[in-house]
């Protein structure tokens, strides 16, 4: 396609020849400019808003899970901290915290979207839902 | 068993005796002691939970046994934490020495056993043996002990313990 339209600028004439090579510097310098635009308008539209992941916490007291249910975005961050005085996890099919001690905190990163029911491993009574949208 | 069962009530009269008397303040159990007596208790249903994994092959009672090693353990580390802090010793008491005890002639009952018979037996004393404990600690020790930080201790230990207390009555229905 470029060697068809040289071979015409060729044809043409030097003048002509520039003067759609000016032309052409100008398509592609608005064209430099719309994605610009396009570019300025993503970073300070609904992208950025989306990019920063959110910290959540779930407290482990009382032998239970507060909140019982949690909503989060994909990419966020939610922390478990046992804060009663007997041992606890947070235990699904697919993530595990492993033995929290009081005081102890874990962190899950929301990888994949769905719906988690969770227990406690030690006390399977305690139970949790953790939803990832 | 009945002997056991009837040393134990004995010690419970003590311990609500002592604590419910006219002159409490001065006649009741110290905090110290109150603290030894919670700590020997607690390592008391350590010694039970050892003894289930050593004789048991009941998964559900073996669950239950380690649980029981998790969470005493726990409360009682968090138990000498706070002691510790405070700068204070528990005091080793009458209470105590009846507990002990009451838990080593159990042992000796449980040990005798093996199967079946024995998973029904130690089911059948871990519910005895915290509803005593509860009992004991929210009528007797909690309203008793001065220490704020020892209360707030005590009446988390206690949650606990009742959810042991819940978690036993299952077992025992289940075992039947």
């Amino acid at each position: 396609m470029s060697v068809s339209t040289n071979k015409q600028i060729g044809l043409r004439g030097r003048r002509q020849g520039l003067s759609i090579l000016y032309q052409m510097v100008l398509v592609l310098a608005v064209l430099a400019a719309a994605a610009a635009v396009s570019l300025a308008a993503s970073w300070s539209g609904p992208v950025q808003a989306k990019s920063v992941p959110a910290t959540h916490v779930v407290e482990i007291r009382q032998f239970k899970f507060f909140p019982a249910t949690l909503t989060v975005k994909r990419g966020d961050r939610i922390e478990f901290k046992n804060l009663g005085v007997a041992p606890h996890t947070a235990t699904a099919q697919g993530w595990d915290s492993g033995n929290l001690a009081r005081g102890q905190t874990w962190t899950l990163t929301a990888g994949e979207t769905g719906t988690f029911e969770y227990i406690c491993a030690y006390h399977p009574a305690m139970k949790g839902r953790l939803i990832v949208r | 068993m009945h002997r056991i069962l009837a040393k134990s009530l004995a010690a419970m009269a003590l311990i609500c005796a002592t604590v419910a008397s006219p002159a409490a303040a001065e006649d009741g159990p110290s905090d110290m002691e109150i603290a030894h007596i919670a700590y020997t208790a607690g390592n008391l249903d350590i010694r039970y939970a050892h003894l289930a994994l050593a004789i048991s092959e009941n998964p559900e009672v073996r669950q239950f046994a380690e649980l029981m090693i998790r969470d005493h353990t726990a409360v009682n580390e968090q138990a000498l934490e706070l002691l510790a802090r405070l700068k204070a010793k528990p005091v080793d008491n009458e209470i105590s020495r009846q507990l002990a005890d009451a838990a080593r002639e159990k042992r000796e009952e449980l040990a005798a056993l093996d199967g079946a018979a024995f998973d029904r037996a130690y089911a059948a004393n871990e519910l005895g043996y915290h509803q005593f404990v509860n009992t004991t600690v929210e009528t007797a020790f909690i309203p008793a002990v001065d220490n704020q930080e020892f209360r707030s201790l005590l009446g988390a230990a206690l949650q606990v313990f009742k959810v042991h207390e819940q978690h036993a009555e299952q077992m025992v229905e289940e075992l039947q």
